[in-house]
């Protein structure tokens, strides 16, 4: 089927007019740890939509607000640490006010996922 | 967004003039000639599919109610710049010889219209029919539609500081699992009309937050529909509480905790299930390391 020039271009604008308009779909921070063997938790840190955050920081604090340690998620969006003694939260920082806290009665024995 | 507009409206002038060049009348005028029916068909279908594409542009960028209302208004705009335009194209309307109209009071009988009328009165009946759905769907189209989340009876009023709040679950659903099966849920929240010029930001999230640091997941949005999605720790229990954090424009913090139990019934249970029987959820077995109790 062969359409006239005019209407074949309008299509064509269309068409691509609906390609770009993807509705943009939420992402908030969302952030796991396991504990992978007797001493060292592993954590990783996403995007709820599924894409990865490398390179985003992620701070290990104590209970009484002390940085324990301070890294930055790895390519594969992993950070692995020795597990602190006493009480601590893991802090998924991806921005202000995009802040996911992990504490560690949260975190079982098993691979991060 | 002003591309987004002009795009629907010259989608749907192109579309209205397709249509005109599927009609004898129009497109006779417009062309001088009559096109080949085989042409016109062509016509007919392009208009309704660019009619289609220019509807579909605006939900698709404005959504379902924004969308079809905004389409419905260029529509109008572009049938009516088309019917000004007609009588100025430099063609003539081709006059055609009409047949007389016969009087009607010439055929008492009425019997050389026999044939067409019961094709003609089944059509009356359906567009009365189609006019009497209209309320009806109607009215079960509201029927269907969720009470707003804050104005249900379920939401939760609270004060934090100086301001009041309402807070809900935005549905009943249970958590949904998104990346890494971590469970998700939404809420939204409303404080008083006063308050909010007063309020700089506000956060959410489950437990008691350690620092303004770790004071969760700060609210999107309008102030009349605050929402937020916040990842549910994988030890929430029927005693975990959300904890709503705001902060003034004044800098000055206020706090104000919520029972997950109160506002969130569906999901406390859906934790209750899995804590009963992990290897139907996504936790791996516990049981390596102690749980304190939070």
């Amino acid at each position: 089927m062969t359409f006239p020039h005019p209407v074949r271009r309008a299509l064509a604008a269309g068409a691509w007019l609906l390609s770009v308009a993807a509705p943009a779909l939420a992402h908030n921070p969302v952030v796991e740890c396991r504990q992978v063997s007797a001493d060292t938790i592993q954590c990783r840190g996403a995007f709820s939509d599924g894409s990865l955050a490398p390179g985003v920081r992620l701070d290990v604090m104590s209970y009484d607000d002390k940085v324990l340690v301070s890294g930055k998620l790895d390519k594969s969006s992993l950070l692995s640490f020795k597990k602190p003694k006493g009480d601590f939260f893991v802090l998924f920082d991806a921005g202000p006010g995009h802040v996911v806290e992990v504490d560690h009665a949260e975190i079982v024995a098993g691979a991060a996922r | 967004m002003t591309l987004l507009h002009l795009a629907i409206l010259l989608i749907s002038l192109a579309g209205f003039a397709a249509l005109a060049l599927a009609t004898e009348r129009h497109a006779e005028h417009l062309l001088g000639r009559l096109p080949a029916p085989r042409w016109r068909l062509l016509a007919r279908l392009a208009g309704w599919l660019l009619l289609a594409v220019s509807l579909a542009l605006g939900i698709a960028y404005l959504g379902s109610g924004v969308g079809i209302t905004l389409w419905l208004g260029w529509l109008t705009i572009a049938a009516l710049a088309l019917v000004f335009a007609f009588p100025k194209w430099p063609l003539r309307p081709v006059e055609h010889a009409r047949p007389a109209r016969p009087a009607k009071a010439a055929k008492p009988g009425a019997a050389a219209e026999m044939p067409v009328a019961p094709r003609r009165t089944a059509r009356r009946w359906l567009a009365a029919a189609l006019l009497a759905a209209v309320p009806l769907v109607y009215l079960l189209a509201l029927q269907a539609t969720p009470i707003a989340p804050l104005l249900r009876a379920d939401a939760f009023a609270g004060q934090v500081g100086p301001w009041s709040f309402r807070l809900a679950e935005r549905d009943h659903d249970v958590p949904k699992l998104v990346a890494m099966d971590i469970p998700m849920k939404s809420y939204q929240v409303r404080f008083c009309e006063d308050c909010d010029a007063q309020i700089r930001a506000a956060y959410l999230k489950v437990n008691k937050p350690r620092s303004l640091r770790a004071a969760g997941i700060v609210l999107q949005g309008t102030r009349w529909d605050r929402n937020v999605d916040i990842q549910l720790p994988a030890n929430t229990t029927a005693d975990s509480s959300l904890w709503l954090t705001v902060v003034g424009k004044d800098g000055e913090m206020h706090q104000a905790q919520v029972r997950l139990a109160d506002v969130s019934p569906a999901t406390v249970a859906w934790f209750q299930q899995r804590e009963a029987k992990p290897e139907a959820g996504p936790a791996a077995p516990q049981g390596a390391i102690e749980r304190p109790s939070q």
